[in-house]
């Protein structure tokens, strides 16, 4: 009885400090992947808004909580398609709140929202096809959206993509055409009324 | 027609990125229109694939990997954790304030059932004499009690319609005359505040022997047997 009532508080202590040691070694774990998945996380959050800043707030805040469960997270490996997941989800309700706000915006500021009249031609065919190319993205299925900006990333084959959503090859290559094909015939309208302008 | 139904293939070859099938192909090199469509197809193709680059590939901008830095240093600073202590404290603390949610009904309805002390307060015209009167009531009740602010609260808890209940029915009538009559002047209300302690003491009562039925029957029966004895020695 004495013997157990001096052992248990060593045993007790043995393991705090084993789980310490885990849990410090997965915090430099993680601070490892921050140089690959800060610009991973940034890229995604900006593909989905389409504005430096919000992009930087989102992957931030991303990290931020993919720091605070990375303990939970089972299989490292997939720690890049969780963040990717993470980070999409964040921006798209950052973009669904913001277009909120402008919807909410241009009801009491109508007048001053109409946009100038172009100075070059060139110029405004260009904005006007962006924003154009940023409608027709938002419009996309959201499955359909983020293996198309996975894939249009730098350094990410179809292999890759498929390893970070956690899908076969197939379909991301499936899901992948789907995306092209509704972007094209979104904007193919675009274009065939302009030439007729 | 035939066109029409080449479009359909021409779009999903450029939208695959694969090179378009024989049949395709063929019809392609014979019809002009079917090649400039393809042609801008692919020129829409190559926009849409820059655009998409452009957008997925920015870069963030230098300071973007130190904030995040320290960003995770601050989530770094140990979170106080949850100790038996601090969990003794919150035990304590939900308990508290049950208790006093408990308690605080309660005191109100034993609160209510004490109103006659202060009913006359209420029924008093307010001059400012008379409310400083009262406000004294208030305060004398308030001492007994050593709680004022529960005081307070129970005077505002109590409604006009409610102070009948305090009345018996069959005093109600006199007393509503006597508010009737306070509220017009015709007696001064201050007959009902009591000026002192000894006021409020009813004096003990002295209260008679009874004379019981029994004693009464005794004696009215020994007076007639006397007389119906005399009656008899008288007839004798």
């Amino acid at each position: 009885m004495q013997e157990l009532v001096l052992i248990q508080p060593i045993r007790a202590a043995e393991e705090e400090w084993t789980r310490e040691a885990a849990h410090a070694a997965k915090r430099r774990d993680f601070e490892e992947r921050l140089a690959e998945c800060g610009p991973l996380a940034y890229r995604v959050a900006r593909g989905v808004l389409r504005n430096d800043a919000d992009a930087e707030d989102v992957a931030q805040e991303a990290l931020l909580r993919a720091y605070r469960r990375f303990d939970g997270l089972r299989d490292a490996q997939r720690f890049r398609g969780w963040l990717v997941r993470i980070v999409f989800r964040l921006a798209l309700d950052r973009a669904r709140s913001a277009k909120r706000r402008e919807l909410r915006e241009t009801e009491w500021a109508q007048p001053a929202r109409r946009p100038a009249p172009p100075t070059a031609e060139e110029f405004a065919a260009s904005s006007e096809f962006q924003a154009h190319f940023d409608e027709a993205l938002d419009a996309l299925p959201e499955k359909l959206r983020l293996v198309l900006l996975l894939s249009a990333m730098e350094g990410y084959t179809l292999d890759k993509v498929a390893a970070m959503v956690g899908l076969p090859v197939g379909t991301v290559k499936s899901r992948l055409f789907v995306a092209r094909k509704k972007l094209a015939e979104k904007l193919q309208c675009y274009v065939t009324s302009t030439r007729k302008r | 027609m035939l066109c029409d139904k080449y479009k359909k293939a021409l779009i999903e070859s450029v939208a695959r990125n694969a090179a378009p099938p024989n049949a395709l192909r063929e019809h392609i090199e014979v019809c002009a229109q079917c090649r400039a469509a393809f042609a801008s197809e692919q020129a829409l193709c190559a926009t849409i694939n820059s655009h998409l680059r452009d957008c997925a590939n920015a870069e963030p901008s230098p300071s973007f990997l130190p904030r995040l830095r320290v960003g995770i240093a601050e989530e770094r600073t140990p979170a106080p954790r949850w100790s038996p202590m601090w969990a003794a404290v919150a035990a304590s603390a939900i308990l508290s304030v049950t208790t006093l949610l408990a308690w605080k009904p309660w005191h109100t309805a034993t609160a209510r059932r004490t109103a006659p002390a202060i009913l006359a307060s209420n029924i008093l015209p307010t001059s400012p004499e008379k409310q400083s009167r009262s406000e004294s009531l208030t305060s004398s009740t308030a001492s007994v009690t050593g709680r004022s602010h529960k005081t307070r609260i129970f005077q505002r808890d109590i409604r006009d319609d409610e102070l009948g209940l305090l009345v018996p029915t069959s005093q109600r009538a006199i007393v509503d005359q006597l508010i009737g009559h306070i509220q017009r002047g015709e007696i001064d209300g201050k007959v009902l505040v009591p000026s002192s302690r000894a006021d409020l003491q009813i004096s003990t009562i002295e209260i008679p022997p009874i004379t019981t039925p029994t004693s009464l029957e005794a004696t009215s029966e020994s007076s007639t047997n006397s007389e119906i004895l005399g009656g008899k020695t008288a007839g004798h």
